[in-house]
């Protein structure tokens, strides 16, 4: 008899410690920080000062160190130095930032999640072409408790809500900083800049000389000729990715006349080179700054460096900027658009729970107006906090209000699985179209066969 | 135990055997599994059967890089051989200072390929470029030349740029080879009235071939699977025209995550490069 109670009494216990255990392991580090608490998180991190959330000292504890990979040489990158010492003033984290070259960065960071390694804790990541591939891998953790609030989404753009939100739902991307493009021009060879795309073909006939091209685009490296088809798409209203199907369009109303000019500029106009085939977006603003362009359509923050007489001999005292075309007068104003880009951060889902509540905590940090200031103001990148842009010191950097107006109209598009693939397909067909391979519309017609038929796995 | 024991030899290689198995014989096992997967990073992981290799098969680009690469392949190999051929022939005239003209060849050798890339990119810029400048300036072109975003060009130009960084290899092997021929053989023929062609056709080449085909072989099958240097070149482009098998195999695995067809390309790559390696050993070993 005794027996028997001695047995009933260990079975009780050890129901007891596994329901113990259980109940304990279904509370993650993570899940303990309260991320609207002491403020809410609009409040928490859209002040001048950023304020960690409560419980994250409990949910970090026992993590030293947190390893993030980064966009390119640190030396660039002042102010990511900055706010991750920041980081670790605040937290007592150590923040390794891992310096990577941008070629490689998706190959090193597929390599890594293919190999379902904790190496890394934090990735950066250019939004458009990666997100869902990522998301699709299942190597993301999602991060939907650090947005779990209205307030929090007033910070930002209006479109990043939307480009974060997966397609299951779940968030699973943050914003560090922002990218989009205005129009850059010499206002000694064109004295007032076009307002449409219309007006700016033909300036760009006029303007161009045997020394200097009316306008120069980008179709040659991997993505490159997406931007300026997104540009002139977006100018008109229209989208090339349909969300529904998962699938690019470029044979729309807004696609072939996008497709049409862009082609007709070197054909016809002959305002821009044969060598577009050749030019990366980086080529584009390295020929603008050697002046050898009239006008260009590049990144914001190229401002930075065209005010630099080493970086940018030949166009001193010369150039400008304004908002990016709309198509043409009928269009609302609206319409000055260009593409808009979160180079954000993802978090690897094979690091353990500690490591994932402290990755947590860097991102909630590096999406706060504190680290956005820093952003803009020490090293000239777009911040992702739009009221950054109203700080008295944003004065400091160049043409900070046309770089403001920019943003306001650019529209975010998050590109389907294998879209870095799906973009070399018009790369592929355009260049075909240039190179005189095929008749113009046949060039577009034809790609858009092979982007329906790409085989997005059901 | 003793130096004769076979099992200290073993255990000298052991540490090496290991590596082998870890970072190669696994990795490649892994590959072969792979290739019958279903591994596209979308759906649940299951067995394909030969799927992988159906797909693979009926791509387009699939056989449009099979061919870009054999075009590639030939011309990065050709040159490379002239080009060795021809530095080597130099370097073995070269008496004084050859230490230093030596040490200057190999130079290219070690730069990586996609520095090289860049290098080239810049040379052959039209806007800023050195070649375009320097044809225009002696009057052979009155345009500046756009190498790589010209559909005939782009080849000729990535050939040239791979064949830059593969020559000095190819030149060290066969001044080796040339060191090694001896002068009386040379003298010998001079004496008996034979020209400089006919010497080198008599005597240089068939005394050279056997290390001349191992520098070929290692060429060809290094030209197979380049990707590094197409990258900063010409991303495969413009349009396809330098979309190479080893770019193929990239797109798979970086942009689709299509880590099944990939596996599938990557076993057809070891089995054409085997193949490759299979033909020049024959034909070594015929000859000898």
């Amino acid at each position: 008899m005794k027996a028997k109670y001695l047995l009933f009494a260990v079975l009780l216990i050890t129901i007891a410690s596994a329901v113990g255990v259980a109940a304990g392991e279904s509370t993650k580090p993570y899940e303990v920080i309260q991320w609207n608490s002491p403020k809410p998180i609009g409040e928490r991190i859209g002040g001048s000062t950023y304020v960690l959330p409560d419980g994250w000292k409990e949910a970090v504890a026992g993590v030293k160190r947190i390893k993030v990979s980064n966009f390119g040489a640190l030396k660039h990158d002042p102010a990511t130095v900055q706010n991750a010492k920041k980081f670790e003033e605040l937290t007592g984290i150590n923040v390794q930032v891992l310096a990577w070259a941008e070629a490689p960065i998706v190959a090193k960071t597929v390599s890594i999640f293919a190999a379902k390694s904790p190496a890394v804790d934090v990735f950066c990541y250019d939004h458009p072409t990666t997100y869902t591939q990522m998301v699709a891998g299942g190597w993301l953790h999602p991060i939907d408790a650090i947005w779990n609030d209205p307030g929090a989404w007033e910070l930002y753009a209006g479109p990043l809500k939307e480009g974060l939100k997966a397609p299951d739902g779940h968030i699973y991307g943050s914003i560090g900083q922002t990218k989009t493009m205005m129009l850059y021009y010499r206002p000694s060879i064109v004295p007032k800049p076009p307002e449409t795309w219309v007006e700016l073909r033909d300036m760009a006939k006029k303007a161009t000389t045997p020394k200097v091209w009316g306008y120069v685009y980008s179709a040659g490296g991997e993505m490159d000729i997406i931007y300026p088809l997104r540009d002139m798409v977006y100018s008109q209203g229209g989208r090339i990715v349909d969300v529904e199907r998962q699938r690019i369009v470029i044979d729309s109303p807004e696609g072939r006349n996008a497709w049409k000019m862009l082609a007709e500029m070197v054909l016809v106009d002959k305002s821009a080179p044969a060598s577009v085939l050749e030019y990366s977006w980086m080529g584009v603003a390295d020929l603008f700054g050697m002046g050898k362009a009239a006008m260009i359509m590049t990144h914001t923050v190229d401002a930075n460096r065209y005010q630099d007489p080493k970086k940018a001999p030949g166009i001193q005292g010369d150039w400008a900027v304004t908002s990016p075309p709309k198509w043409d007068g009928t269009k609302p104003d609206s319409y000055h658009a260009s593409y808009f880009d979160v180079d954000g951060y993802m978090i690897n889902t094979f690091i353990n729970d500690r490591q994932k509540a402290a990755a947590m905590l860097f991102v909630d940090f590096m999406r706060s107006y504190e680290a956005s200031y820093r952003e803009l103001i020490v090293e000239g990148n777009e911040a992702a906090v739009i009221s950054v842009y109203d700080h008295p010191d944003a004065s400091k950097i160049p043409v900070p209000k046309a770089r403001q107006a920019a943003m306001k109209n650019a529209v975010l598009e998050t590109f389907p699985p294998a879209g870095r693939m799906l973009t070399d397909v018009l790369m592929e067909y355009f260049a075909n179209v240039i190179g005189g391979k095929m008749e113009l519309m046949e060039g577009l017609e034809k790609c858009q066969q092979v982007l329906d038929d790409y085989a997005v796995p059901e | 135990m003793r130096l004769s024991n076979p099992w200290y030899g073993f255990l000298l290689n052991l540490p090496g055997l290991v590596i082998v198995l870890l970072w190669v014989l696994f990795p490649a096992f892994l590959l072969v599994c792979w290739s019958f997967l279903r591994h596209d990073n979308i759906n649940p992981v299951t067995f394909a059967g030969l799927g992988n290799y159906v797909a693979l098969f009926e791509h387009r680009l699939f056989w449009l890089s099979f061919g870009k690469v054999a075009v590639f392949c030939v011309g990065t190999t050709a040159l490379t051989l002239f080009g060795g051929m021809a530095l080597a022939l130099s370097m073995v005239k070269i008496t004084r200072g050859s230490w230093f003209f030596r040490s200057l060849m190999i130079l290219p050798w070690a730069v990586p390929a996609v520095v090289s890339g860049i290098i080239w990119k810049w040379m052959f810029s039209p806007d800023f470029g050195v070649i375009s400048d320097l044809l225009i300036k002696i009057g052979l072109i009155s345009e500046p030349l756009s190498i790589y975003g010209n559909f005939d060009l782009a080849m000729v130009g990535v050939i040239v740029a791979d064949s830059w960084t593969r020559i000095p290899f190819m030149a060290i092997i066969l001044l080796a080879a040339l060191l090694s021929v001896s002068p009386e053989l040379y003298e010998a023929a001079k004496v008996d009235g034979a020209g400089s062609l006919s010497r080198f056709a008599s005597i240089t080449l068939p005394l050279i071939k056997g290390p001349a085909m191992v520098g070929l072989l290692i060429t060809t099958m290094f030209s197979f699977r380049t990707i590094d240097i197409i990258i900063p070149l010409t991303a495969g482009g413009p349009g396809r025209a330098t979309y190479v098998f080893g770019y193929y195999i990239w797109d798979q695995i970086i942009k689709t995550l299509n880590f099944g067809v990939a596996a599938a390309a990557g076993m057809f790559l070891f089995f054409m490069t085997s193949l490759i390696a299979a033909v020049f050993v024959y034909i070594s070993k015929r000859e000898t």
